[in-house]
Order: C-alpha cells, then sequence, then structure tokens
C-alpha cells in the first residue's frame, strides 16, 4: 500500500488566489518596462525605414507612446512620494 | 506581411475596471451606502490602505495584482490594490483608446471586472432590487459612459440579472434600445445555483437574445467553477486548463436542446482559444453517431453543424488553433487582446498578432481580426 503525500511537495511557495477571476493587472510598474522596451524598438524601425508614409506612422505612435510614458511616470512618481 | 495596415483589430475579449463612482452616480439615494462603493482598508504589510469594494456590508478585494514576475516568492498574494497602482487605461475610457492606439487595436468588448465577468456577484445580493438596480446601472455606466466615449472603437456588452428571467427580458430590451451587441452569460448556470441549459429555464431570455440578434458571451470561468484539480495543485495546472471549461460548455449546449429551440443564437467563447476545437468537434461526433440512439439528444443535427452554426471562439496566442483554422472554419474565429490584463502583449500586441497570422493569407486574416467581429456582433465600419 502507498503511503499517503498530506503535504504538498515543492520548493517554493505558492500565490494564494482565493478567486481564480481576479485576473492579474497590468500595472503602473510592469507596464513602464513594456513601453520603454516598444519606445526603443519603435526608434530602431524608424531609423531604419526608408518609406516616409511608414515612417510618418511610426513617428506618431512613438509621439503617443512617450505621452504615455510621461503620465505612467507621473503616476509612478506621485504614488511614491 | 498577411496583416495589412488597412485592417482594423477588433478584441472580442478585453477587460474594464470600474472607477469607484459607477454605481454611487446611478443608485437612488437610499441605496447608495449598501450598493457597491469603494472603501479603504489597511493592507497587512502596511503602506498606502488597500482600496476595496463594499456591497451591502461585504467586502471584495479588488483584484489580485499578482505580479509575480520578478517577485520573490514572499511577496506573492493577492493583495488587493489601489487604482494608483493600476495603468489609467484600465478605468479610463479616453486613457484606454490612447493604449489601445499605441496597441494597435482598433476596437474592443470589454467584460465587468467588480461584477464578475457575467455579472454573477449580483446574485449574492441580499436586496434583489437593489441587484436588479446594480445591473442596470453597470449597463447604463458601459453603454452612456464607456462605449459613449467612441462609439465606433467600444463594442457594447451588457449583464443581466440572472436570478429572475423576467428582469434579464426587460433588460435585455432595455439595453438593446440603448446600443447593446452583446450579453455576458455564465458558461454553465448549475455551479451559480440556477438552473441548466438542458431545461426550458432560460427560453424567454435566450428567445430575446435572438430575436434581437444580441450574442452571448461566454468568459471562461463564468460558471464559478475553475478547473481545479487538487488544493495542494499549483496554479500552473489551473492556467494550463483555463481553455476546458470552453470545451465543458460547447459540449454542455451542443447536447442539450437549448440551439434546437433558439436555431438564431450565436455564442462566443471568450478567452478559451481555439487550438481545442477541432479535437472536440470530432469527438462530439463520434460521440452522437454512436450513442445519440438510447438518449435525449436531437437525433437530426450533426454536433459540427451546430457548432459552425452557432458557436465562433477567439484567441490571444494560439499557433496550432490558426493552422488549423479550416478544421474550425475561419468565419468562426476571432482575435483578442485581453488588456489590461498582463496576459496581454500591450503595447506589442498588433506586432504580436501579425507574428501569429505570417502563414495565412491576407484575406482569412482580415475576417479573423476584424470582419467576423464585425458580422457577429452587428457592428458595422
Amino acid at each position: 500500500m502507498h503511503e499517503r503525500h498530506e503535504r504538498p511537495v515543492g520548493r517554493r511557495a505558492e500565490a494564494e488566489r482565493s478567486d481564480w477571476t481576479e485576473q492579474d493587472l497590468l500595472t503602473v510598474d510592469e507596464a513602464l518596462p513594456r513601453l520603454l522596451d516598444g519606445i526603443d524598438e519603435v526608434t530602431g524601425e524608424i531609423e531604419a525605414t526608408a518609406d516616409p508614409a511608414e515612417r510618418e506612422l511610426l513617428e506618431r505612435r512613438l509621439e503617443a507612446m512617450h505621452l504615455a510614458r510621461t503620465h505612467l511616470e507621473t503616476q509612478q512618481e506621485a504614488r511614491r512620494a | 506581411m498577411p496583416l495589412q495596415p488597412y485592417m482594423k483589430l477588433l478584441s472580442t475579449d478585453d477587460h474594464l475596471i470600474e472607477h469607484p463612482l459607477v454605481w454611487s452616480d446611478r443608485l437612488p439615494a437610499k441605496y447608495r451606502e449598501a450598493g457597491p462603493r469603494i472603501v479603504e482598508k489597511p493592507r497587512p504589510s502596511g503602506g498606502a490602505p488597500s482600496e476595496v469594494w463594499a456591497y451591502e456590508g461585504r467586502f471584495y478585494p479588488y483584484i489580485g495584482l499578482n505580479a509575480v514576475a520578478g517577485k520573490k516568492p514572499e511577496e506573492f498574494g493577492t493583495e488587493p490594490t489601489r487604482y494608483d497602482e493600476m495603468i489609467p487605461g484600465c478605468y479610463n475610457p479616453k486613457a484606454r483608446l490612447a493604449d489601445m492606439d499605441i496597441d494597435g487595436v482598433w476596437g474592443a468588448i470589454n467584460f465587468p471586472s467588480f461584477p464578475r465577468f457575467a455579472g454573477t456577484v449580483f446574485l449574492e445580493g441580499e436586496d434583489k432590487e437593489l441587484a436588479r438596480l446594480c445591473v442596470q446601472a453597470w449597463n447604463d455606466y458601459v453603454l452612456d459612459e464607456w462605449c459613449a466615449t467612441a462609439p465606433d472603437r467600444f463594442i457594447p456588452m451588457v449583464i443581466l440579472p440572472l436570478w429572475d428571467v423576467d428582469a434579464c427580458v426587460a433588460e435585455i430590451h432595455r439595453t438593446a434600445a440603448k446600443g447593446a451587441k452583446a450579453i455576458a452569460f455564465p458558461e454553465n448556470p448549475v455551479p451559480l445555483g440556477l438552473p441548466s441549459f438542458h431545461t426550458d429555464h432560460w427560453d424567454k431570455v435566450l428567445s430575446a437574445a435572438e430575436e434581437i440578434d444580441l450574442p452571448l458571451c461566454l468568459h471562461f470561468g463564468t460558471s464559478g467553477k475553475p478547473p481545479i484539480t487538487a488544493p495542494e495543485a499549483p496554479m500552473a495546472v489551473m492556467i494550463t486548463l483555463f481553455g476546458c471549461n470552453s470545451m465543458y460548455a460547447t459540449a454542455d449546449i451542443i447536447f442539450s436542446p437549448l440551439l434546437h429551440r433558439h436555431p438564431k443564437l450565436k455564442i462566443g467563447l471568450s478567452e478559451g482559444g481555439i487550438g481545442w476545437i477541432p479535437y472536440l468537434l470530432e469527438r462530439m461526433d463520434m460521440t452522437w453517431e454512436r450513442h445519440r440512439f438510447y438518449q435525449n439528444v436531437n437525433q437530426d443535427v450533426r454536433p459540427s453543424d451546430l457548432f459552425r452554426k452557432h458557436f465562433h471562439g477567439c484567441f490571444i496566442d494560439d499557433f496550432f488553433g490558426v493552422e488549423n483554422r479550416r478544421h474550425i472554419g475561419v468565419d468562426h474565429i476571432t482575435w483578442e487582446c485581453d488588456y489590461p490584463h498582463s496576459d496581454s502583449y500591450w503595447p506589442h500586441s498588433r506586432k504580436r498578432a501579425a507574428e501569429t497570422f505570417v502563414d495565412v493569407p491576407d484575406e482569412e486574416v482580415h475576417r479573423m481580426v476584424e470582419l467576423n467581429v464585425r458580422r457577429l456582433y452587428n457592428f458595422p465600419a
């Protein structure tokens, strides 16, 4: 007969989540690094493109990303203050 | 690149976070204290207090900010949180539009958060008149405030007072007149203590949805029964098996009388992925061919035919499903973003979608990302 294990076997603590529908939201702290990566990427794409129309689209996106970055950084600083 | 610039990405599964005044702005004065409102609670770990919903004296932690990545195990947990920790696009429709622009996403259907994805929190209401008014308030908020910010980009979906069939019908008619395009409905009512799809209990509700042509959106988990295999099992098991809830819902509905009594009803399976669909269709057809004779199931229509007449699914990441799209039916597939959950690829959703569709003909991509949604949800360009 097999011995019954009463305790879970593992090395890492599990997160406690009482309700799985409580989905993981993007926080400001998580969103900012994603945005910074995106800004780097779009900046690189602008440098690499020769098509003026494509370039204009990318520049507009980059401008929106910088605006979002400013908002998130302001929010982050206000929270930390 | 198959995902062409002229194709507008429409997500069939995004989420909004209700701002603190959604209910207090709309409920009659006598209900404002008991209705949902944000209160502060001290955090066990100290720091700024948590903001949680209070509803009829019960407290509901806002949302689990389980930002596990990069955290030490002792920092894990479902600590309730504050609005100032969220990105504004969670609760501010103008900020949401800006985030969608950055993400290359044109439009979206948004599920509720505090009410849960099909409004089932109001089943817990002791005062059912208050609960009914809370449902109405959420719907008015979505229609008059959130979606009104950009009616050509937000696809309005509403919730129902699920404990009262006649009230559901009245709310469907009321909200349809205000522009509702879809209904969030439980994937299975039984675990919620409600009658099943195998009864005639829901007929009046489904007839109303069918007549007005409002699809039911069944988000996985709305039965309140997550796929947990053991109390000790890691969350990875549950997260992996989420899509199985959509499989359960599909088989349950297909083998019920529901679609035979409501031949025009449309059903969207939200966040369940699509890769499993070819297997389930094959399995259901095989079961039907061999076992229908001795069971109370429809004897004339094959399950896969019913699926293709009524259902559509959606995916964030499902290379296998996209590769097998013709076994599903390209017209039954939609794309989803899942913003603002961290499962989303924001701000890279469009790029990610382009990678997913890299080997798909342009015309099929256009159907999956935009045209199917416009047709299914009566949301013309």
